[in-house]
């Protein structure tokens, strides 16, 4: 046999406890001398004490010598074992640089593919970050907290009434302060034409309370709206691109929605307000005179209030929670028909984006995606790995070599750990240019609707931490398992052997790990986008109760134009009038508002039934809509009419109910005749018609009550042209814009689109359709990826079974064995790999049920569908392997080697 | 006798290993006798400087058996440490000549060139 070590000898490893120990060497070489000068004395006759006390005195101070010395010794040893170190490291990190560009393709491909894993997860975290974790830029961001109510008409958290924030203003040794701000859309006279505007009307106290930065100006206060003074902050995007960006603009009066607004400030570049997503471009004091704050006092009808509070330093969420609750009780006695069961809640400013309504499922979408993209990430990491491990033959005889010339196994592993590291480092450079690019991108995609939306999703220092820290997740799951193999190179059978038998068992075993762990994860991904899917699927299909298809919509505002009711009645009557004779169109209608828009009005209301468990009436929402609205875009009547050019402003005022209202107010009764009593209106509403029950503010919302008035009997400036066609309604649209231009030219249409177009893009299906659109791309991410390593192995394993394979041939295996003999092992993996997955995934799906309409979280369809993807797509992936092997000359294949 | 400069230490130290490996005890004993007890050193002094020295790479220590059979430490000059000698006892000379120069010329008047 051969007389080669099997591992390094152990006594190398307590060389170490002989490096110089500085106390110990200090005293023996001060002891030596002193010894020495003591046996010299005695010789020259002195006594023994007597020597040693000479030697001393010569000595001089031996303690403060001796401290001096090993103080020297110590930072001396420490340096030099620093140096050592770096020295290591430098050593390691050139060697690895060179044996990485042995293999340049190999090392493309691995940083290719973790940019992609990483690039993927930096981009997904700075979406999370600008929802969930970046502060807005005020001073004390982390105390601000945004204040909303629940209530029985709505359950999720909304703006809260004039009064009510009043009331929680009081509460002074909690909030430092409390603003509310209402966004208006108003129109800039500027002359020649007008421009809508997005402004905020704000208590006095907005700024004072929030202290956005700015730029040029001043601000308003409390005293400004007190005196109800007309002025106006404008954003700094707002002044350079509209206003001339001239720093003049201070003290110049603007026309705003017909009167004059005095410019005093301008905010610092990138502030736009506080709502995360919309950009506001002024901000101006509202009417807190002393007559106007007693009419808001007095009811709950006005503006409701987008509210903002500044926690005292010190004081916890908690506290906050608890003063605003016991104030909320008392309001509730004081006012019991507007407070009943009104219950405020109080979230961090970070937990209330994109607005407080529709925040409470963001952190558990956040976890969701952030997982499948770390999944997706895993999948990427273990192909890496299986390609080092691939490389590993040539690798594992060269550390075998340098572990028996006695390289520690540590310094092996971490001489592993270092490629792997480079490559994570690489991979993370590029993952950050994929991320930069990819951000942007993002940033560009909008709700289909005309409001100034935005997204900022530049990079922060968080997610530049988490880039990093994803690196190193990268290298430590990429790297372990290659780097732990060819620690364990034993000499003796990689250097006797040749590196093949045991070795390559090991590997193959490791590797056919890898690739299960690989398929179970992309099964996971996929099966959880396939429930985003499906449910975007159902969403779509859902019936909502009215016309979705071949409707145009199109928002115009005479308010901005100068128009008086009598004149807008009359614009609007011809308007229909010409629109309903275009050719492709069947119907047209007006609406102030359409369904799952961007807004919603909630009208107090008194019936008799209502009457007897609450004077105050109930808050319903509703709408005005104009005669054939119903037929036009609305739900079907079911019973009764819908409104006539007849009911106009001289007639009885008519309601049309949808069914639940029907039923709740008047149980076993005909509504058809029914009186509704309006609070502070005189004319009382008469319901001539009952509609079907249709969705009016969210997908897969409660059935609620719903009302529905005739435009012509009442006031409101800003409509929803309805148009039903009978080709795509985007065909019509230039039609449509010339009529309105023949009418009156400086009419600008807005939110023009088709109901097809408002419901996909627009706030109702947004969310699921983007968490669909990156569930299917990370699916299809981790799919390839799996299957890539699928194909890798089951390559590998047919190169290195040609001798086998060729004498299987030889004695009369046919093409068919061949083949099943190769595909067989890759389903094998496969089918392991989507077992595992599957019951994964049944284990956990569970947790984003809230996320999915109409879909259960453990959805049949689902959970057959995507596994026989990955089924089919691994049998693909090792047929072809099978097909090369099966088509091998045996008689090469044997000559082989 | 003479309170040795700082600075001096280490010259004396450079010009006593040029003779050969020495540990501490010898080149105490080897300054005492070649200046006949003239420059006052304490013993200690000697090894703070010794351990800086080996510090600056100017001697190498390492750790052999005396005569007697003991443990001791011995320090040896390093190229470097012979370089510095080189410049210091030319500049230790230079600086002897100078003074003697002063020396010289208070006792006889006119200052003479040094050749």
């Amino acid at each position: 046999m051969h007389s080669i070590p099997r591992t390094p000898p152990t006594w190398r490893r307590y060389l170490r406890f002989w490096r110089p120990d500085p106390v110990a060497d200090v005293d023996a070489e001060l002891e030596f001398h002193l010894d020495s000068r003591i046996e010299e004395l005695v010789q020259q006759g002195l006594s023994e004490p007597d020597a040693r006390r000479a030697a001393l005195r010569e000595f001089g101070d031996y303690g403060s010598v001796r401290r001096e010395v090993q103080m020297l010794e110590q930072s001396f040893e420490r340096r030099r074992a620093m140096t050592e170190r770096l020295g290591d490291l430098a050593r390691d990190t050139r060697y690895a640089l060179r044996s990485l560009g042995r293999s340049p393709g190999l090392a493309i491909v691995i940083v290719l593919t973790l940019s992609m894993g990483i690039g993927l997860n930096s981009t997904m975290f700075s979406v999370v970050n600008a929802y969930l974790f970046r502060p807005v830029k005020v001073p004390g961001a982390d105390r601000l907290v945004v204040m909303g109510n629940t209530s029985p008409l709505m359950q999720q958290p909304h703006e809260i009434p004039y009064r009510d924030l009043q009331a929680y203003r009081e509460l002074r040794n909690v909030f430092e302060n409390l603003t509310g701000t209402v966004s208006y859309t108003e129109s800039l006279d500027k002359g020649d034409r007008t421009e809508r505007v997005w402004v905020e009307h704000t208590l006095g106290n907005y700024f004072t309370s929030l202290r956005p930065p700015m730029a040029l100006g001043r601000v308003y206060t409390d005293e400004s709206s007190a005196r109800s003074e007309r002025v106006m902050v404008v954003s700094y995007d707002f002044w350079s691109r509209r206003l001339g960006g001239d720093s003049s603009i201070i003290g110049r009066t603007l026309r705003i929605s017909g009167g004059p607004r005095t410019v005093i400030g301008v905010t610092a570049r990138g502030f736009h307000g506080f709502a995360p997503m919309l950009r506001s471009d002024g901000w101006s004091p509202m009417d807190e005179s002393p007559a106007a704050r007693r009419e808001l006092m007095s009811s709950t009808d006005g503006d409701w209030f987008t509210t903002y509070g500044m926690l005292r330093p010190g004081v916890s969420l908690a506290q906050a929670r608890a003063a605003v609750h016991e104030r909320a009780r008392q309001l509730q006695q004081q006012y019991p028909s507007t407070n009943k069961n009104v219950e405020p809640v109080v979230v961090p400013e970070t937990r209330a984006r994109p607005v407080i309504t529709v925040a409470s499922p963001v952190p558990l979408m956040a976890i969701v995606v952030l997982s499948l993209t770390l999944m997706v990430l895993v999948v990427a990491c273990a192909n890496v790995a299986s390609l080092l491990l691939a490389r590993g033959t040539t690798k594992y005889r060269e550390h075998a070599v340098r572990a028996a010339l006695g390289a520690s196994r540590w310094r092996l592993t971490r001489q592993a750990m270092l490629e792997t590291a480079i490559l994570s480092v690489a991979g993370a450079l590029g993952a950050a240019g994929l991320a930069w690019w990819s951000t942007s991108a993002l940033g560009r995609i909008h709700l289909a609707t005309d409001a100034p939306l935005y997204f900022d999703l530049t990079p922060d220092w968080r997610v530049f931490a988490f880039t990093l820290a994803t690196a190193l997740v990268t290298t430590v799951l990429a790297g372990l398992a290659p780097a732990l193999r060819n620690a364990s190179a034993d000499p003796q059978t990689a250097l006797v052997a040749g590196g093949r038998s045991g070795t390559d068992r090991m590997q193959q075993r490791l590797r056919s790990i890898i690739v299960v762990g690989q398929i179970a994860v992309s099964a996971i991904v996929v099966i959880v986008a396939g429930l985003f899917g499906r449910s975007m699927q159902a969403a779509e299909k859902m019936d909502l109760g009215f016309r979705t298809e071949k409707l145009l919509m199109a928002q115009f505002d005479l308010g901005l134009s100068g128009y008086d009711t009598t004149r807008a009645r009359a614009f609007e009557r011809e308007l229909l009038t010409r629109v309903r004779v275009l050719p492709g169109v069947e119907r047209a209608a007006l609406a102030s508002r359409v369904p799952l828009g961007y807004n919603n009005n909630a009208q107090r209301i008194l019936t008799e039934s209502l009457q007897r468990d609450n004077p105050d009436g109930e808050l319903v929402f509703q709408n005005d809509v104009s005669p054939q609205y119903f037929a036009t875009a609305g739900p079907s009547i079911l019973r009764g009419r819908e409104f006539a050019e007849s009911d106009d402003a001289t007639s009885p005022h008519v309601a049309v109910v949808n069914e639940v209202m029907a039923r709740e107010l008047w149980p076993n009764q005909d509504p058809i005749g029914k009186v509704i009593r309006v609070p502070g209106e005189k004319e009382e509403l008469r319901v001539v018609g009952i509609a079907r029950s249709s969705t009016y503010m969210m997908l897969g919302e409660a059935p609620r009550k719903f009302f529905w008035t005739a435009r012509a009997q009442h006031r409101n400036m800003s409509p929803f042209l309805q148009v039903a066609t009978s080709g795509p309604p985007e065909a019509i649209v230039p039609a449509v814009r010339r009529v309105v231009r023949d009418l009156d030219p400086n009419v600008p249409l807005f939110e023009v689109r088709s109901m097809t177009d408002h419901l996909r893009n627009g706030r109702a299906m947004f969310a699921i359709r983007l968490g669909a659109l990156f569930g299917g791309s990370f699916a299809l991410l981790a799919l390839s990826l799996a299957t890539v390593g699928l194909y890798g192995l089951v390559s590998y394993s047919v190169s290195h079974r040609t001798r086998e394979i060729g004498i299987r041939i030889a004695v009369g295996a046919t093409m068919r064995d061949v083949v099943g003999l190769v595909v067989r092992q890759g389903v094998t993996l496969a089918l392991a790999g989507v077992v595992l997955g599957v019951v994964a995934a049944l284990a956990v799906t569970h947790l984003m049920a809230s996320l999915l309409y109409a879909v259960g979280s453990r959805d049949p369809l689902t959970f057959v569908f995507g596994p026989v993807v990955l089924g089919v797509v691994s049998v693909a992936a090792s047929l072809l392997p099978a097909w090369k092997a099966a088509a091998m000359d045996p008689v090469r294949a044997l000559r082989l080697d | 006798m003479l309170d040795v400069l700082q600075g001096t230490l280490e010259f004396l130290i450079l010009r006593t290993l040029a003779w050969g490996p020495q540990h501490g005890f010898g080149i105490a004993k080897w300054i005492k006798t070649v200046t006949d007890g003239r420059l006052q050193i304490e013993d200690g002094a000697l090894y703070p400087a010794l351990h800086r020295m080996a510090q600056k790479k100017l001697v190498a220590a390492e750790w052999d058996v005396t005569e007697s059979g003991r443990r001791a430490r011995y320090y040896e000059l390093t190229p470097l440490g012979r370089e510095a000698l080189g410049a210091q006892t030319t500049a230790w000379n230079d600086y002897v000549g100078a003074v003697q120069q002063i020396i010289t010329a208070s006792s006889r008047k006119p200052a003479r060139s040094r050749a």
